[in-house]
């Protein structure tokens, strides 16, 4: 009574795992029980599962060896040895094998180094999760713009309301203060450091655990005037950094200037810290300098540190997030506000804000590579697989008459398996060499510092590799293969089938989809990366240097640019506040007549000297630029974006508030680029700054410029004596910009001709063996007069319609991905439909040399011996 | 496991192959064991048991005719040989010799204990 309510799969189960020889009476036990479940309606279905999993046992399980009587070893040495000597005899094809995934490995190792690496990133410390830096939302008409720098007594209060908040602390990051302020110098007798540092409060290093070499994070920055240096710092300026503690060194930051005592050393920072720093100066110190600038300090209104909290606990942060909100309403000054707390090892790779949400940023990136690195895993697998599978084919001869020997389908199998995962294995081990050949070269152009740690993890994951690529790719033609009948294959009566062939055109055209795939990106992106190098920005790049200026050159303004304008070679000199491409500082507080009151926009304040339009080429449209004949300290020059979201007509000479105050407009330039051309152009008020300019902009003639260069760094030492003098091509400063793009240009073109090789490869390999296959066919052909462009034809055709079709479906959707690149780009390159005809042009033309070359090989062959053969 | 120790799982199955006598089979043994113990027992606990008294030679077996009833599946007959029948033995004199040697007084308390 063979019950047809029984389910079959767990019988199937069974006899894959079961020892045969107990196999028949387990299997009528199991039907007897379910027979008995069933009658009793007692979930027969799930106790015959539960029933036939539980039967997985050591003595029920078949042996993993494919013969108990057999010596295992003995098998496993002849397997090897004869895929070695099989190798040997296909060269061509094992070379291309092993080429092909070696270099496919090759790539997704760097890739996943590089990932991995990415992950790491500012987790370094200790309960990182707890971790969190409060942002500010601010309501800005119709988007909220997320602000990084809140007011200074935030920190304070939330660490005395909020009992969330463990700790609490106020920092000036060392990349605020040197934007604006140019960089720190430290001092100690003669010797003279330029370095970079926060200003922070006592709780920095209970918060941020990096690892203290001398001092305690609870006392390091209590007092005033103290100062936590790095241990390569202190060996600087003490050869050891043992004897640091204690000593005094004076600072030095724009005309700003203190001694301050090492309370403590640290380890220097890791490579996985976004934040580098050598030194931590103390809040109170900030103070002083604060007052000095005339910052009020006390002014809720007024942001300028970050502020970073750790949590007592992990749940913390939803509450925190309410009580935060609540907290804005204390503070009439910031209550239209919100206060975002946001993990701060999540800003690395979700770094942007869209609305007042963190949104995804750089991870994208990571996600993109990441998935790359896997096609082209993907590729050189496939390749691998259709070559093994074509080569097998090849082989029926050899399978036919083991079979007919006797030899049991499982051995013949396991002989598939050895062989290929004994090829993944070489080419493992070649990639893994190429890994550590490529590396340092990695390392420079990622800026990492990447190494291959041989932990039990990635021998693991190695292994996994190398059988999981093994299995299936040596899986098909060994099941497929050693499954044929033996006399059909004898008495040649096998043609491959249908199956097979469609599965190996498939795979083609899936190799080819995806490398045409990525040549079209790669172009893309090439030429977005070149529009963005070519396109003006408004303003004078190439020939125009900056550097930090100093207290002793502010001190003596008027003699230093006097000095530095009689230097043949320099053009113009001015003094420039912030940097041209970052933080700028923006005001809401413009108003003029006829403006909506509801109208809250920004405007970038880009302040400097009276030459700084003439010293950046700005284009100046109406009225005129500053000068130092007049009294600027109520004039303005506004940018065009900023006339036209005014709304303004005949705009010069026309007066407007800001902070109450009348201004004049006297001049209108042309719109210049002062953010990456992600954002579109805001509206620019350009003002004199009466006040100490923090760096200075000196256009050079475009001859000689090292020797004006020379020169402008004589007088800079003579001015300073002992300081080094650091200076930068201002267009370099804007290349900074796209440094992440430029590495995507290079590694998607690196990658897509990765792919473009790997493809060939795999074609390659699959032409070799049609034409094999044909050889004979071909000869006979030629000697009934076939001439050579016929039998290029007659060999590239089915190859050629693979590589369109692939073409076909992958250009439209390249198209699809690199316009939805571009539109992050407020400014972006046109998409053409050349870049994708030459993508696919690209991708033919290798295709047909690939191809044209082998049938050009056997188009000059000698029929004879083509009919001989075999 | 000494040769002349049984498990109790062990114990149990060739005391149930012993009462079936000639119709000790997989489910058959499970079959009884259930009704007599009220334990429910997993075929595969028994197949791994049954193969490895086997193996210690307390049990022998060899495949019956087939039956309808089973799926056209035959049978796999076991019974005690010689050496099984003798460690049988051993076993329950070794219990009863256990249980001899408690003094009246604590057996009563364990009955009254366990009661």
């Amino acid at each position: 009574m063979n019950n047809p309510r029984i389910p079959k799969w767990p019988f199937r189960l069974l006899r894959w795992f079961c020892d045969p020889e107990i196999a028949e009476d387990i299997e009528g036990d199991l039907k007897e029980r379910y027979e008995r479940h069933y009658t009793q309606k007692k979930f027969s279905n799930w106790r015959l599962v539960r029933d036939v999993v539980f039967l997985f046992r050591p003595g029920i399980i078949r042996s993993i060896m494919s013969s108990q009587n057999h010596n295992y070893a003995g098998i496993m040495r002849y397997h090897v040895k004869f895929a070695l000597r099989n190798f040997h005899r296909q060269k061509l094809a094992f070379l291309i094998n092993v080429i092909g995934l070696a270099s496919g490995l090759t790539c997704a190792m760097l890739i996943y180094l590089w990932v991995s690496d990415e992950w790491q990133v500012d987790k370094l410390f200790e309960d990182d999760e707890l971790i969190y830096q409060v942002m500010m939302n601010d309501p800005n008409g119709n988007s909220i713009q997320t602000m990084t720098y809140t007011p200074h007594l935030l920190a304070r209060s939330l660490a005395a309301e909020i009992q969330e908040v463990d700790h609490a602390i106020a920092m000036i990051p060392s990349e605020l203060s040197s934007d604006f302020l140019g960089d720190f110098t430290l001092t100690l007798d003669d010797k003279k450091i330029k370095a970079g540092g926060h200003f922070s409060e006592s709780d920095f290093f209970n918060i941020f655990s990096y690892e203290l070499l001398a001092g305690h994070a609870d006392d390091v920055l209590k007092q005033p005037n103290t100062i936590v240096i790095s241990r390569s710092l202190a060996e600087k300026l003490y050869q050891e950094y043992g004897s640091a503690l204690g000593k005094s060194i004076t600072w030095n930051l724009a005309s700003f200037n203190g001694e301050a005592m090492i309370t403590g050393v640290f380890e220097d920072i890791p490579a996985s810290s976004t934040s580098q720093f050598d030194f931590v100066l103390d809040f109170d110190t900030w103070y002083e300098v604060a007052k000095e600038m005339q910052l009020d300090v006390n002014n809720w209104g007024n942001h300028t540190p970050a502020t970073f909290v750790k949590l007592h606990q992990e749940n913390d942060v939803n509450s925190l997030s309410k009580k935060l909100s609540a907290f804005t309403e204390t503070q009439p000054k910031i209550a239209d506000k919100q206060l975002l707390p946001v993990q701060y090892s999540s800003l690395y790779l979700y770094g942007k804000f869209k609305d007042g949400q963190q949104m995804p940023g750089r991870i994208k990136q990571v996600q993109t590579f990441g998935i790359i690195g896997l096609l082209i895993l993907i590729i050189a697998g496939i390749n691998f697989m259709n070559l093994s599978t074509a080569r097998a084919s090849k082989r029926m001869k050899e399978i036919g008459i083991k079979k007919a020997l006797g030899i049991r389908r499982r051995s013949l199998t396991n002989q598939f398996l050895v062989e290929s995962i004994l090829i993944v294995f070489i080419a493992t081990a070649v990639s893994l060499m190429m890994v550590h050949l490529l590396l340092p070269s990695f390392n420079l152009f990622t800026e990492k510092e990447l190494v291959i740690n041989y932990d039990p993890v990635l021998v693991l994951q190695l292994l996994g590799i190398v059988f999981g690529i093994g299995f299936l790719a040596g899986g098909y033609p060994a099941l497929y293969l050693s499954g044929l009948d033996t006399l059909a294959i004898l008495k040649n009566k096998l043609r491959t089938s249908y199956g097979e062939i469609w599965l190996r055109k498939g795979l083609v055209v899936f190799q080819f989809l995806i490398t045409t795939l990525l040549i079209s990106t790669a172009l893309v992106i090439y030429h977005q990366i070149s529009y963005i190098q070519s396109k003006s920005l408004g303003y004078e790049g190439e020939q125009v240097i900056y550097f930090s200026s100093t207290e002793n050159i502010a001190n003596q303004k008027s003699a230093f640019y006097a000095e530095l304008r009689q230097i043949p070679g320099v053009v113009e000199v001015s003094g420039m506040a912030g940097n041209l491409s970052g933080i700028h500082s923006a005001t809401s507080d413009f108003s003029w007549e006829g403006k909506d009151p509801e109208f809250n926009i920004d405007f970038i304040q880009f302040q400097g000297d009276f030459r700084l339009a003439e010293t950046l080429n700005l284009n100046l449209l109406d009225g005129r630029t500053f000068s130092s004949e007049y009294n600027e300290k109520r004039n303005i020059i506004f940018n065009e974006t900023a006339i036209k979201v005014m709304g303004l007509k005949e705009p010069v000479g026309q007066s407007i508030k800001l902070w109450g105050m009348n201004y004049k407009i006297v001049g209108v330039v042309q719109d210049f680029h002062l953010e990456s051309l992600y954002e579109t152009i805001k509206p620019v008020a350009m003002m004199i700054d009466y006040s100490t300019l923090y760096r200075l902009v000196v256009k050079l003639e475009g001859e000689n410029q090292l020797a004006t260069i020379n020169q402008i760094e004589d007088l800079f030492q003579s001015f300073n004596p002992g300081t080094s003098f650091d200076f930068q091509f201002l267009d370099q400063e804007y290349q900074n910009l796209y440094t992440s793009e430029r590495r995507v240009a290079t590694l998607s073109r690196l990658f897509s001709s990765l792919a473009v090789i790997i493809s060939c490869l795999g074609l390659l390999g699959l032409v070799i063996f049609t034409i094999q296959n044909q050889y004979k066919e071909i000869g006979i052909r030629i000697i009934f007069g076939l001439n050579s462009s016929g039998v290029v034809i007659l060999l590239s055709k089915s190859f050629f319609n693979l590589v369109l079709i692939a073409m076909l479906i992958a250009l439209p959707l390249g198209y699809f991905l690199a316009h939805g690149w571009l539109q992050q780009f407020a400014y972006h390159t046109e998409l053409k439909v050349w870049m994708f005809g030459l993508a696919g042009l690209i991708s033919l033309l290798i295709a047909m040399i690939t191809i044209g070359s082998q049938a050009l090989r056997v188009a000059h062959m000698n029929p004879t011996e083509a009919i001989k053969y075999e | 496991m000494g040769k002349h120790n049984l498990g109790e799982f062990e114990e149990i199955v060739m005391l149930t192959v012993a009462i079936l006598g000639n119709d000790a089979y997989g489910f058959g043994i499970i079959d009884e064991m259930e009704k007599r113990l009220k334990r429910s027992v997993s075929i595969g606990a028994l197949q791994q048991v049954l193969k490895r008294l086997e193996q210690k030679g307390y049990l022998k077996s060899e495949l019956g005719e087939a039956t309808g009833i089973r799926g056209g599946k035959r049978k796999r007959y076991f019974h005690l040989t010689n050496s099984g029948k003798e460690i049988l033995k051993q076993t329950k004199e070794q219990r009863l010799g256990l249980w001899n040697a408690i003094p009246e007084f604590e057996l009563k308390f364990v009955e009254w204990f366990s009661s």
